[in-house]
């Protein structure tokens, strides 16, 4: 299959992106994408995606930022975006890894980008009702969670043997869900579950489509 | 697209299975866009509350009805954008609900901030039906600390309190993690064997 063939593809399969984003007073909108990937980029695409249209950025100008971190910074007229428009940016590896980068929160009203914006929430105060006898109770319960913790963790060690965990990594770059940070049981426990949870929706979904094609 | 579209549906071998949910994916799209949504099916979502979600990384359950349809096997898919990274799930089949409407659920990580997101389904004439865009902010993002007034009576005593509930808090929150992870382990071992 000609890799042309799918560059011209992939804006639609991020047609169903859901942020939405609004124009500026500017004619041209700059926008910062960040990518992971291990290898360098050979190839970049700036995908600006709106309810009817996607328009694909060659124009690209890619930046290395960290490790394993690059920014693409490409320019998209203000007049090709509207209120459903959202921006990503592709990036081809030299070893064929195909990456896409995170929703950009430069288009300002992306509701996504309000991620940036969301604030921490309040620390919560310690009651004046806690006197000096209730500390020995709150070590206890702190210990209790903490072996419960570490449990837990050990069984996802345990779990995740040498094999299983080598047939994971390897479905997740299959699924094309593979990300610069190995999984392993070693990772933060929110995206261990978000990672998990990726890859078994998308072995649901493509044994579902395997059987509905049988 | 529609020339797009017409060169999907060429007969061309595909080794890799990433590129072959590509494929899936893109056809599906093609569909939509060449598409009449069914007039006769409707989505209805209510949509949660982000003051009840939980922490991020613990589960919720999305769930849509599928009116004027008597099916429990459409395909059904929820795509959104959480926290700024896509998600295209494929919901499993659904069931009759107490008002004999079928309703698809589908549990997924809560988001740390804002998750968007629609339901798309397809009909089994092919037609698709896409519902509203929703949006689930949080006012904020939960965090485990506690925090002591400066002038507090006891203030070094409740620093150490406060510490530790923190800890707590924090901790029963990694546990729900992780158990969520060994479900999800389990999950995977399943799939995988079959």
């Amino acid at each position: 299959m000609n890799k042309h063939f799918f560059l011209g593809l992939v804006p639609f399969l991020v047609f169903f992106s859901t942020a939405v984003a609004q124009p500026r007073v500017r004619s041209e909108i700059v926008v910062r994408v960040q990518v992971e990937s291990k290898s360098p980029p050979s190839q970049v695409l700036g995908l600006v995606l709106s309810k009817g249209s996607a328009n694909q950025e060659k124009d690209t100008k890619v930046t290395k930022i960290g490790d394993y971190l690059y920014e693409v910074l490409f320019k998209v007229p203000a007049s090709t975006i509207d209120e459903s428009s959202v921006a990503t940016a592709l990036v081809i590896t030299k070893d064929d890894q195909w990456i896409f980068g995170s929703m950009t929160p430069t288009l300002v009203s992306n509701p996504d980008g309000e991620l940036l914006n969301v604030p921490e929430c309040a620390p919560e105060t310690v009651s004046d009702k806690i006197q000096q006898g209730h500390v020995a109770p709150f070590k206890s319960l702190v210990d209790i969670r903490s072996a419960r913790a570490d449990l837990a963790k050990m069984q996802i060690g345990r779990l995740l043997s040498d094999e299983f965990i080598v047939k994971l990594r390897k479905a997740e770059q299959l699924f094309g869900v593979s990300r610069t940070t190995e999984l392993s049981a070693d990772l933060p426990p929110a995206e261990l579950v978000d990672r998990l949870a990726r890859l078994s929706d998308a072995i649901r979904d493509f044994k579902k489509s395997q059987q509905a094609a049988q | 697209m529609w020339g797009f579209c017409r060169l999907l549906h060429r007969k061309v071998p595909i080794k890799s299975m990433a590129l072959k949910a590509l494929m899936s994916t893109l056809m599906t799209v093609c569909a939509l866009s060449s598409s009449h949504a069914a007039e006769s099916i409707q989505l209805v979502h209510s949509p949660l509350d982000a003051r009840d979600l939980p922490t991020p990384g613990d589960f919720i359950t999305m769930s849509v009805e599928v009116r004027n349809s008597r099916e429990t096997n459409l395909k059904v898919r929820l795509a959104a954008s959480r926290d700024g990274k896509l998600l295209d799930i494929g919901l499993p089949p659904g069931a009759f609900n107490e008002s004999d409407i079928p309703v698809y659920r589908v549990q997924l990580p809560a988001p740390a901030a804002v998750m968007t997101y629609q339901f798309v389904v397809q009909d089994k004439d092919g037609g698709f039906t896409v519902s509203d865009r929703f949006v689930l902010r949080r006012s904020c993002i939960p965090t485990y600390r506690f925090e002591v007034p400066a002038n507090a009576v006891d203030a070094a005593f409740k620093q150490e309190v406060g510490t530790l509930m923190s800890k707590a808090k924090s901790l029963e929150a990694t546990t729900q993690h992780y158990e969520n992870a060994l479900r999800l382990i389990d999950d995977l071992r399943g799939l995988l064997n079959e």
